[in-house]
């Protein structure tokens, strides 16, 4: 059965290298939607498998500047399904 | 525009992350009251049982299955977060290689010690055991 999981992460980073990992997140495919001054961003991941996103998150992981980034919301579904209206 | 289940999930991730942050969410991530309806997602609130640490986990089914998972920003414990075993462990219950039945080793059709494994009623597997013992 085809999965589209979708994810939100939070990223820790230093503050000196938010805009790196802000630019790294983008080319790993994440959408950036909030970033604080402190060095937090709030990010959603998608991919079409678990280990597609697992392997991407342990990359996030280990950017230089991350601290930590931690998965907050996981949502796996029929691709179809969600692309119906609400 | 028309907003699509997947555009309203992201929202509530968005909104899930935010508040883990401590942060304001964004504008993308604050239509929750009417995604959650819209979504047809029923979510209850369940202790994590995969470590000793006593996260709780926010879980949504859809059609009696579950199918999201996120931190409880209210827990005391973990305030919005999980670790990713806390993500996925409910997943686990659809896992292909899942055993869902009584695994006995059997040789013609009963008991051996040298069989191969095959599913058997609970009934059986009671049975054998309470002889074995």
């Amino acid at each position: 059965m085809p999965e589209h999981h979708l994810s939100s992460l939070l990223v820790h980073t230093r503050p000196e290298t938010l805009d790196s990992v802000s630019a790294a997140l983008e080319a790993e495919g994440c959408e950036v939607h909030a970033r604080v001054p402190e060095g937090k961003l709030v990010v959603t991941l998608e991919a079409e498998g678990r280990r597609t996103l697992n392997d991407a998150l342990t990359r996030i992981q280990l950017l230089p500047g991350v601290l930590a980034a931690t998965l907050v919301f996981h949502h796996v579904d029929d691709p179809e399904a969600l692309a119906r209206p609400v | 525009m028309e907003l699509t289940r997947r555009d309203a999930l992201k929202a509530k991730a968005i909104a899930a992350a935010s508040a883990a942050a401590g942060i304001a969410a964004p504008a993308l991530g604050q239509n929750i009251p009417t995604a959650r309806e819209d979504t047809e997602l029923t979510w209850s609130k369940a202790p994590c049982r995969f470590c000793g640490t006593g996260c709780s986990v926010m879980v949504a089914t859809r059609n009696d299955r579950v199918v999201a998972t996120h931190g409880d920003a209210e827990a005391e414990v973990n305030r919005g977060l999980n670790c990713v075993k806390g993500y996925f462990l409910s997943k686990i219950m659809y896992g292909a290689d899942r055993l869902t039945m009584p695994l006995l080793r059997k040789r013609d059709g009963v008991y051996d010690k040298t069989g191969d494994f095959e599913e058997v009623s609970w009934d059986e597997a009671f049975d054998v055991m309470a002889e074995k013992f």
